[in-house]
């Protein structure tokens, strides 16, 4: 366990060089948080019933908006171009080589970057936005659900992202595969539009779907859209999704094992 | 002269194009994939105005055409001028002294380094949301149509406007990869709906200081007979082709500037 901690600090450390883009960044993502939030108070002003016929008040919605600002910083990097690289230059054989597990190093690593979004850019921006605008934020339960949820979420994020990254390892080139896996993530998962939005069959066939846990479910038990026993239900979805891809990842890791094996010899 | 540029230009793009088509598989999935980014957008705006069918006067397809307009020019952007973004990293790996020793404008060597695939997939989702929004939209003439074609020359011309001049900051400061991003975002997401939903600042921001809003809003409340309501002047909605003059005239005036100080630095 030792080696996987020592891992996760010395990528927050290795991050921590880069203090003028993060500043950058975070001025970007508040610009985000004002655009967001101003079009969704926009949209709500224009439409006739919105808060009956989705059952979110304009200011429950404007909160999701600018909570998805944030959640995305805290979401882990795409790991395929760093993978793609290290296949082209045959340097992934000794990676596999070392002696841990790729998956769980490529967990700490994304372990050390959330932390450090954490603190130097989700914190301080979750005050700024508490101090500037209006939020009814949850508290008790409602709060460590939300907590609990987000955290499921970073994990599903993960699985989708190692799981595309190691396509590399067949392809070499995956960019376009990681640009239709963010387009599909943007729109299904509730980060651009949540999935009430949406027609209602469509929904109901996105609710089903694993990437709804990354944003609609923890944003919806943020604005206690989610309440109740349905909660634990969300939950439970979320870690269900979880379980699958981590078997799936699993799998795919030992069949690219396996074919490094017999390729490299 | 200007014939041999063309020449050359054509020359040198083809190669690179060549070079770009090495992994097929993966070239095609990107352009897919870019293509598919961009309908996703319009698929947005879409999913939206099925519950809010106007928004501040904006009906669906108009929005459509709004956002479908800016994705055009951004393909035009990014198929022939994508290199603006990596200018720092040119710079500090020394690969940009090829384009200073060169017996050509390093400018048009600059333009003709490079030529990036997915752009033609922004084009073409672009494009396919201006035909399906225009479908939708009465009295189109031929005249409009033509000013449409100047507006979309000039939106690219002022997005490679702005990226270059933010690009242009790595002379001076040896970095600057980040600032490019809050472009990024402002063009995205500052394309997609009215200029009057935003509070003020952000609308002096986008007219006055980055004039995002010349790409697609203004053009847009010109072309559909949009009152432009909360802007600074109606004349604002003619103004598109003048504000890409002025700002390639003032790019210009700054590369060359900046190639100076470069040169001082370097020797």
């Amino acid at each position: 366990m030792g080696k996987y901690a020592a891992y996760t600090i010395t990528t927050l450390k290795n991050t921590q060089v880069y203090k003028f883009d993060l500043l950058l960044r975070v001025v970007n993502s508040f610009i985000l948080v004002i655009a967001f939030r101003e079009a969704w108070k926009a949209i709500y002003e224009n439409g006739q019933g919105l808060v009956l016929s989705t059952g979110v008040t304009s200011q429950g919605m404007q909160t999701y908006a600018m909570l998805s600002v944030i959640l995305f910083a805290l979401l882990p990097p795409s790991i395929s171009y760093e993978i793609s690289d290290k296949v082209r230059d045959g340097s992934i054989v000794f990676d596999m080589q070392k002696p841990w597990d790729y998956e769980w190093m490529h967990f700490s690593k994304a372990v050390g970057v959330f932390v450090f979004n954490l603190i130097y850019a989700v914190i301080p921006q979750l005050i700024a936005i508490l101090l500037f605008f209006p939020v009814d934020y949850p508290v008790g339960l409602q709060a460590a659900a939300f907590a609990a949820s987000v955290l499921l979420a970073f994990l599903l994020s993960f699985l989708i992202n190692f799981i595309v990254g190691m396509t590399a390892v067949l392809f070499t080139e995956t960019w376009g595969i990681d640009m239709f896996k963010t387009v599909i993530t943007d729109i299904c998962s509730g980060a651009m539009v949540p999935l009430w939005f949406f027609p209602d069959a469509v929904a109901r066939f996105l609710s089903w779907l694993p990437f709804q846990g990354i944003f609609n479910i923890p944003l919806s038990l943020f604005i206690g859209k989610i309440t109740g026993t349905a909660v634990w239900e969300q939950l439970a979805f979320q870690a269900a999704w979880c379980l699958a891809l981590l078997l799936l990842s699993r799998l795919i890791l030992a069949g690219v094992q396996r074919k490094l094996v017999i390729s490299g010899g | 002269m200007i014939g041999r540029h063309i020449k050359l230009y054509l020359a040198m793009q083809s190669a690179n194009l060549r070079s770009h088509m090495a992994y097929p598989l993966n070239f095609a999935i990107g352009v897919l994939s870019i293509t598919f980014l961009g309908l996703s957008f319009i698929l947005v705006s879409w999913v939206i105005t099925q519950k809010v069918p106007i928004i501040n006067g904006w009906s669906t397809y108009e929005l459509i055409f709004m956002t479908s307009l800016w994705r055009t020019t951004h393909g035009i952007f990014i198929a022939f001028f994508v290199q603006c973004w990596f200018l720092d990293s040119l710079i500090r790996n020394g690969e940009f002294d090829r384009f200073l020793v060169r017996p050509l404008n390093p400018l048009f060597s600059f333009a003709a380094f490079n030529i990036q695939i997915y752009g033609f997939g922004d084009m073409l989702a672009g494009l396919i949301g201006l035909a399906i929004s225009m479908a939708h939209i009465p009295d189109w003439t031929l005249g409009k149509i033509a000013y449409l074609l100047v507006i979309v020359i000039s939106g690219a011309a002022i997005e490679w406007s702005l990226q270059m001049l933010i690009g242009c900051m790595v002379f001076w400061t040896l970095q600057g990869g980040a600032m490019r991003h809050i472009l990024d975002q402002l063009l995205a997401q500052f394309t997609r709906y009215p200029l009057s939903i935003y509070n003020r600042s952000l609308q002096v921001l986008l007219t006055f200081i980055l004039p995002v809003a010349f790409i697609s809003y203004y053009p847009s409340s010109f072309l559909l007979g949009n009152r432009p309501d909360g802007a600074f002047s109606p004349l604002l909605i003619y103004f598109t082709p003048l504000v890409a003059l002025v700002l390639v005239l003032v790019t210009y005036f700054v590369w060359t500037k900046s190639l100076n100080a470069y040169k001082g630095a370097g020797s």
